[in-house]
């Protein structure tokens, strides 16, 4: 349109750029994709990260304190291999604590891509080829141990599988009710817009907290693993959606007069077509953002429910299992390793934040950083 | 003084040595130190020679009468642990110990020994030879804490009034089922049953303290004392919906109005509030020292309502309560003794008298007739009893304090056998596994898990209530034994009032429950973990049976032959009067239930912290711990003192 | 004006009465019903209870009625201000919402102040420092209250309130000052126990409360009239106080209402973890245990509140700004 040489440059470059180019600029918006891709990688492949199953069980460590990844032996000899050194545990009979001092004769070398307990790569693949192991002797707690003496290590990256696909399914559940709705009302108004705004106002002036409750113990008392996961998921998303469909319908209402639909309308187009085909790619990255900053709500969901003790339960092992289970002030004082599960949900959390954060101010600089919660 | 012709119990452990039973029990040598005297029916003042009375400085310049007319004719000695105590001191507890710190009085009481039963508020009782009608006989003098004399209505009103009451029970409950309570005088009275019912005394021992309420002042609140209309008028007025409600809610110590009931315990409650209970000692209680001195000597009690139990434990770990002991596990003794570093508190470690912390009951008569008929199965259940590690369970969760055992009698019982104990509780996976793979349950889809032989999966469902033993951590690990063996067992944390309902409806495919009454007072009346005759919250393993033996035939399911058998055996042993026959028949019970492992035990006989103030003296550096003795109830608590 | 609260007013009873509906569906849906909870009494009493006979405790307390006519029990009572009778509590549900729902409102209260004392200035020094190490650090250490779980929160702070500053272990008043009349030390003290509650239902909203007062006011800083004003040479504080801040406050009124639940969940689950005798703890017990009243009532209320909070924020916008009043 014009020959100015700036705008010329500007053509060269695509809008998907220049949104990466915006985003490069939070850094902790940057620090945090690459945190959040690492963690969703090592929860991908858990059962490969981590050296031991959910249920293995050290009698020898049982609440024992992390270990101390080591590069100097006690003479002063510099080894290129990381080490650990075993423990030997005491019962104080007076104090009834389990002390644990490290034992110099026992030293266990940590060993890359080695063998260890055998294991289904996803259900599928047997191997028993582990990231890191000590081999066949001595053992390796890096986040220390639990109450049965289970390796925390492994039990916070099984549990971020868990969690971590929570916070994804139920977002994506939530996007699914909240466009639905958002999208009918905004489109359609009149009647079906007054019933899906009262929906809204309804579930809103309601306390989350009695809902999940009820509706969580109503889940049947039979229901496997993989039911609850589900039931907790859906019922965590069916309070989510109403925030996302006052955003959609807003967006509805206002493109409902933009050119583009009216043209399309008067083309012919069918209502839905216009719907899926003209309005949803419109806000697409709207969406991925309020998405974003949705998981979080989901993951620390789970967390709560797992708390008030009807949530997940064992044997799965999600974030909110492992809190729960440290959710005592004899944890705090005696075992506070116990809380590095908190740890996580609270970096996840903030890496999501930041993220969507750095994902608004990169796709929307105009409205910036508008909330529209 | 009268003597039971019948309380041959009674008798035999008089003649018996303390120190066999200690030895039998091999759990506590210490209880040696417990005073004689606590084992013995208690004496009275004039037997002692006692003729001086004193009481706490806190009564002297109130508006009362004498202390040697509120103690009454001839009041009870009762001896401290060690020396005399001195008064004073308000005691913090939470609302959880109401019923393990205060001095609950019943008729008669149970002995440390845990299988004798003393007087206490009846100086005696005796059972008719048919077994048909208990007499007891109140101790002169006795009164309730308004000054009114307790007497033999009190407890025919609780019985009669409402016991049998079909308003106030719809359900008549087992004790008062076909029987009737009668006066004689004003201190003499009986109870009287249609069939013989020998063991009446044992019941009056443990539940006695809710047998009887103070007349006099709830005839304001019954229909068969106030006129309808205007007890209705009155019962709104308080703002209540039902005579019921409110006997209920101010008998329990629910609401304000509670503070207006007199009681005989030795402390009265005050003032009620929804965070608060505040006790005073009761003026009239019946019971001094060997010095003539009123008991109790704690003048007060502070009772904070706390619902987390967390909390209670950092309340009892920092040195916020003087005595607590319901809420803790031994998983807290770490922290409690960390806590004891501070001289704030003092960790004593008691014995939990449970033989069994988890009983693990598959539920026999559950619908889905594949499982019932797998539990039936005498390998299968073999299978899940040897897959378990209850040696390691006792490392783990008991600092290898506890002792591995199936659920059977407690040491201190007559009924005891070693052998009981340890039947199938040896760690074997192997056979587990052989036994399970004969039984055609084979890993078919290749999850790791067993299936039924046409591939269907085989689960098993556990519902369970986290209360008093540590059921959670303990099943967290059976679960995980029984998956190294293939067996997927889910686990299912409900609240009681749930347990209690699928309990009823027969819902539940296995569940758990801690594994009391195991004494001689409680075994005899209710061996229920070994024979089909009662089910609820606690025992759900044969509701179908227990219902067609209640019904006559009229509903539920035939047992099969043993089940009868054990019926049988458990109706002897329940009427007979002949004490020999009745352990020898105990015996033949638990005999089976060891041979046939109807419910899977883990460890028993465990510690239990109890946390009081270093400056509570009297109290037992080690106790046994438990409904069967009521807690603390055999330490006497009216003689415990701050120094 | 008059017209739109009478519409406004009216709007509201339709969404009462499905709210009413959804509570008594939501505390029904659980299996089982007060009655287990009753049976569960009597069992631990010894008392043997047989399947044939609960029908009867069921009658006792018109659980054999029909659903419908149950809710209409419940709401009739409720409309006309009996909440009904707990059987949980064996007391009037009135009774115990009133002296539990105090304690509430204070921590609710005072955790909404202390959010925005917090917030409030944190947004305005992020919004005029954008990018600035403070603006991170401001924003990292907010998001670190909205991350961590209320639960562990509470927990952390109970340890640290106890460790160094000596402050008692569960409920609001040190064991001295429990049930003795109001003094100046017994303020003191209470206000000691209160302030953990406060923050910790207090920090989770923090971030994102100043999140939106950031964007708000970076939208207006960038106006036309602000770089106009400021290029007058008007002081920076005092014209950020006089308009953008006025204006970017604004959407704070609209949310009001709506923050009520919110704080309310949070709250619950605080007290538990503290031990304190709020409504919360209740309400989770009367949830568990099905007394239909108590649960039902006491939703029915906060329902209410949340509705009242968000048609006065309306209200309050509508008078602030006419175009709204005739959309």
């Amino acid at each position: 349109m014009s020959d100015s040489p700036l705008e010329f440059d500007l053509d060269e470059v695509s809008p998907r750029q220049l949104i990466w180019q915006r985003f490069k600029r939070h850094r902790l918006a940057m620090v945090s994709i690459v945190f959040l891709v690492l963690i969703y990688l090592m929860a991908g492949f858990c059962e490969f990260v981590t050296p031991y199953g959910t249920e293995t069980r050290n009698v020898k460590a049982i609440n024992a304190p992390p270990m101390t990844i080591r590069f100097v032996d006690e003479g002063g000899q510099i080894s290129l291999r990381p080490f650990v050194y075993g423990y030997d545990m005491h019962v104080n009979a007076d104090t009834w604590m389990r002390e644990y001092t490290e034992n110099t004769n026992f030293r266990y070398p940590i060993y890359f891509f080695s063998r260890g307990e055998r294991y289904r790569l996803w259900g599928l693949i047997d191997t028993d080829l582990h990231l890191f192991t000590t081999g066949h002797k001595g053992y390796v707690h890096f986040f220390g141990t639990d109450q049965l003496g289970r390796d925390l290590f492994s039990r916070v990256f099984y549990g971020a599988r868990i969690s971590l696909s929570i916070g994804i399914v139920g977002v994506v559940l939530t996007l699914f009710l909240g466009i639905f709705f958002g999208g009918v009302a905004g489109y359609l108004g009149g009647i079906v817009d007054r019933l899906v705004q009262r929906i809204i106002e309804v579930l809103q002036s309601l306390p989350t907290l009695p809902l999940w409750m009820a509706l969580s113990a109503a889940l049947p008392v039979a229901w496997s693993s993989i039911g609850v996961y589900f039931g907790i998921t859906i019922i965590l998303s069916l309070f989510g959606w109403p925030v996302l469909a006052r955003q959609v319908r807003g967006r509805f209402l206002a493109l409902r007069e933009e050119d583009f639909v009216i043209s399309a309308r008067l083309l012919g187009a069918s209502r839905m077509r216009i719907i899926f085909k003209h309005m949803l790619p419109s806000f697409t990255s709207h969406t991925i953002t309020t998405a974003t900053l949705a998981i979080p709500g989901m993951i620390l969901g789970e967390t709560a429910l797992s708390f008030l003790g009807i949530g997940l339960r064992p044997p799965v092992v999600s974030w909110g299992v492992l809190m729960q289970q440290a959710q005592n002030y004899q944890v705090i004082v005696m075992t506070p390793w116990l809380l590095i599960p908190g740890l996580f949900v609270v970096l996840t959390v903030m890496a999501f934040n930041f993220l969507g954060d750095g994902l608004r101010d990169a796709i929307d600089p105009y409205s910036a950083n508008r909330e529209a919660s | 003084m009268v003597r039971s012709s019948i309380s041959v119990i009674t008798l035999r452990v008089i003649l018996l040595p303390v120190l066999v039973f200690l030895k039998i029990a091999g759990v506590t040598a210490d209880q040696a130190v417990l005073p004689k005297a606590w084992f013995e029916p208690s004496r009275t003042a004039s037997e002692l020679g006692i003729t001086k009375f004193s009481q706490s400085p806190i009564l002297s310049g109130l508006e009362l009468p004498s202390v040697e007319v509120r103690l009454g004719k001839d009041p009870l000695v009762v001896s401290p642990l060690a020396d005399i105590g001195r008064y004073g001191g308000t005691i913090r507890i939470t609302r959880n110990e109401w019923l393990t710190f205060p001095n609950v009085e019943s008729p008669m009481t149970i002995s440390a020994d845990m299988r004798t039963i003393l007087p206490n508020l009846a100086q005696s009782w005796q059972t008719s030879p048919d077994g048909r009608r208990l007499t007891l006989t109140l101790r002169e003098g006795i009164k309730w804490s308004d000054g009114k004399p307790l007497v033999s209505d009190d407890f025919l009103f609780v019985f009669n009034d409402l016991w049998l009451n079909d308003e106030f029970d719809p359900i008549p409950r087992r004790m008062a089922k076909g029987g009737r309570a009668e006066k004689i005088d004003d201190r003499t009275f009986y109870y009287e049953f249609e069939n013989p019912n020998p063991l009446m005394v044992n019941y009056v021992a443990q539940y006695g303290s809710f047998m009887f309420l103070p007349k006099h002042y709830y005839q304001h609140f019954h229909p068969r004392y106030v006129e309808k209309e205007m007890l209705s008028r009155r019962i709104e007025d308080l703002g209540f919906i039902s005579w019921m409600e409110y006997i209920e809610a101010c008998r329990r110590q629910l609401i304000e109005e509670s503070v207006d009931q007199p009681t005989v315990d030795a402390f009265q409650i005050v003032e009620r509030t929804p965070t608060l209970a505040r006790y005073i000692r009761n003026p009239y209680y019946f019971k001094i020292d060997p010095k003539g001195q009123q008991l109790p000597y704690i003048d007060k009690i502070d009772q904070q309502i706390i619902d987390n139990k967390e909390v209670i434990a950092a309340m009892s770990a920092t040195g916020q309560l003087d005595f607590s002991a319901f809420e803790l596990k031994t998983q807290d003794i770490p922290l409690l003794k960390l806590g004891e570093q501070s001289g704030d508190i003092r960790v004593l470690i008691w014995n939990r008298l449970h033989s069994s912390d988890v009983v693990i009951q598959p539920n026999y008569n559950y619908p889905d007739k594949r499982l019932a008929k797998l539990y039936w199965d005498h390998r299968f259940r073999e299978a899940l009893s040897i897959a378990i590690n209850r040696e390691e369970m006792n490392q783990i969760i008991y600092f290898g304090q506890g002792t591995p055992s199936q659920m059977t009698a407690h040491p201190s019982s007559a009924m005891y056998d070693k052998q009981f104990a340890s039947a199938y509780a040896d760690y074997d996976p192997a056979r587990a596994n052989f036994l399970l793979d004969a039984l055609g349950l084979i890993d078919t889809d290749g999850d790791g898990l067993r299936d039924y032989e046409d591939g269907e999966p085989l689960t098993i469902t556990l519902e369970f209530v986290d209360w008093e033993t540590p059921k959670g951590i303990s099943l967290e690990l059976v679960s995980i034994y029984w998956r190294e063996v293939g067996i997927d067992l889910r686990l299912k944390l409900v609240d009681s009032s749930l347990q209690s309902e699928r309990a009823q409806a027969n819902k539940m495919q296995m569940t758990v429950w801690h594994g009391d009454k195991v004494t001689d007072i409680l075994l005899p009346i209710s061996p229920l973990w070994w024979a089909p005759i009662q089910s609820g919250r606690e025992n759900t393993l044969w509701n179908d049976w227990v219902r067609w033996r209640q019904t006559n035939g009229r509903l539920g399911v035939k047992p099969p032959p043993i089940m009868t058998q054990l019926q049988e055996w458990a109706d002897e042993m329940y009427s007979t009067i002949d004490d020999k026959r009745r352990i020898e028949l105990g015996k033949k019970i638990l005999d089976v239930g060891a041979k046939n492992i109807w419910t899977i035990g883990t460890v028993g006989l465990a510690p239990q912290p109890v946390v009081i103030s270093p400056k509570l003296r009297g109290v037992p550096d080690n106790g046994i711990w438990g409904w069967d003795n009521r807690w603390t109830l055999s330490y006497h608590p009216s003689t415990w003192y701050f120094e | 004006m008059r017209a739109y609260i009478a519409r406004r007013i009216f709007g509201m009873l339709p969404t009462l009465a499905l709210i009413s509906i959804i509570i008594f569906v939501v505390i029904q849906l659980p299996p089982g019903d007060i009655v287990t909870s009753t049976l569960d009494r009597l069992q631990a009493e010894g008392v043997e209870v047989s399947n044939d006979q609960i029908q009867n405790l069921r009658a006792q307390y018109n659980l054999d009625q029909p659903m419908v006519f149950q809710y209409l029990h419940w709401i009739g009572g409720f409309v006309v201000g009996d909440m009904g009778y707990s059987y949980l509590y064996s007391r009037p549900v009135n009774e115990l919402v009133w002296e539990r729902l105090g304690y509430t409102l204070l921590i609710t209260v005072s955790a909404l102040i202390f959010t925005w004392a917090i917030a409030i200035p944190a947004g305005i020094y992020s919004a005029v420092r954008q990018y600035s190490i403070g603006d991170y650090l401001l924003t990292t250490v907010m998001l670190f209250g909205l991350a961590t779980p209320s639960f562990l929160l509470a927990l952390i702070v109970m340890y640290i309130g106890y460790e160094w500053f000596g402050i008692t272990i569960g409920g609001l008043f040190s064991p001295e000052y429990r049930d003795v009349p109001w003094s100046l030390d017994r303020v003191s003290d209470f206000l000691g126990h209160l302030w953990i509650p406060m923050v910790v239902v207090g920090l989770s909203g923090t971030a994102s409360t100043m999140r939106i007062l950031r964007a708000n006011l970076l939208d207006e800083l960038n106006k036309p009239y602000v770089v106009t004003a400021r290029a007058k040479g008007v002081r920076p504080i005092k014209l950020l106080i006089k308009y953008p801040l006025r204006i970017a406050i604004n959407p704070f009124i609209s949310t009001i209402g709506l923050l009520l639940p919110v704080l309310i969940s949070g709250e619950a689950i605080v007290s538990i973890v503290l031990g304190l005798p709020t409504t919360g703890p209740a309400l989770i017990q009367a949830l568990i245990n099905q007394d239909m009243y108590l649960a039902g009532s006491f939703l029915m209320l906060l329902a209410i509140l949340t509705v009242i909070g968000m048609l006065l924020s309306d209200l309050l916008l509508a008078w602030s700004d006419p175009r709204i009043r005739y959309e």
